[in-house]
């Protein structure tokens, strides 16, 4: 199920860079045909420092606009790309998501354990997919956390990702207690100057 | 010592007038007569191009290069001597 996620992706991926290509290809063409101001416009887009176009500067402009066309056209509808990925990962985040959530949600505390199994058969079918989307929205949230999803899976979230730092966690409880216990032992054995605390050390 | 030509100190120590563009620093015969040709016959009229392009180094640098094929230092020197006109002048 997951594979076949990754494989739309890779196709919107491909459709998107055909797109690109052909826009780019047809805008070039038609630069000339566009009026001065367009060409202003074009510039500020690409972020081109420029003065007035007039007459003499036109040609100048029009071939900056194609080598940052021919240059930049690649980077400007792909860094829309990146965003429309994420964008599409979202929207299909929360339609697996969500008959999930409320699925666990009205069984009780069951979203707390590791496994999600035995559930049903339909949860354990959007399980898989639900474990991959666990680790891309790790993965997203670290970029840019949505919120709408923080606000229904957030106390999930929480717990499913404080789940997997419970187990250090005991541990550093641990330690913290014992170095506790062993600082509190030495101050009471510092408290009897009386005897010397080293010779009782020693012994 | 300063690194400008001689040209470059003549041309900027007084108003432009209808001195030819060949005045110009950087600009010399060859150069001169590409940009007659493209209809910049007066150091005023490179000079109006140069205020068009905002007196922008890269723009003005690669309008040169474009008009009448400068190479780095032609148009380093033009660029420097319309800039030190126009500070002096402008």
């Amino acid at each position: 199920m997951c594979g076949n996620r990754r494989q739309l992706r890779v196709t919107y991926h491909c459709e998107f860079f055909v797109e690109a290509t052909v826009l780019a290809a047809t805008a070039m063409s038609s630069l000339s045909s566009k009026s001065d101001q367009e060409i202003g416009e074009l510039l500020d887009e690409y972020g081109i420092k420029h003065g007035p176009v007039v007459g003499s500067t036109r040609p100048l402009y029009e071939k900056k606009l194609r080598e940052a066309m021919a240059k930049g056209s690649k980077q400007n509808p792909s860094s829309d790309k990146t965003y429309y990925r994420e964008e599409q990962e979202e929207v299909t985040y929360v339609h697996y998501r969500t008959p999930v959530r409320i699925k666990i949600f009205s069984s009780g505390r069951r979203y707390a354990s590791p496994g999600y199994t035995r559930e049903s058969m339909m949860d354990y079918e959007i399980e898989p997919s639900f474990h991959r989307t666990e680790a891309a929205y790790s993965h997203v949230s670290r970029s840019k956390p949505p919120p709408l999803k923080l606000s229904r899976d957030g106390i999930a979230k929480e717990t499913t990702a404080a789940q997997t730092r419970f187990i250090p966690l005991w541990f550093q409880f641990l330690v913290f207690l014992g170095v506790a216990g062993f600082l509190y032992f030495v101050f009471t054995n510092m408290e009897s100057p009386e005897t010397n605390p080293f010779a009782k050390k020693l012994e | 010592m300063s690194s400008t030509s001689q040209k470059h100190k003549e041309f900027v120590a007084e108003p432009m007038g209808e001195k030819s563009v060949m005045a110009l620093a950087g600009i010399g015969e060859v150069l001169g007569k590409r940009l007659e040709e493209k209809g910049f016959d007066k150091a005023y009229v490179v000079l109006g191009q140069f205020l068009v392009l905002k007196k922008d180094e890269e723009l003005f640098r690669d309008w040169l290069k474009d008009t009448c094929g400068a190479n780095a230092k032609q148009q380093s020197d033009c660029y420097s001597c319309l800039r030190e006109w126009c500070d002096s002048f402008l």
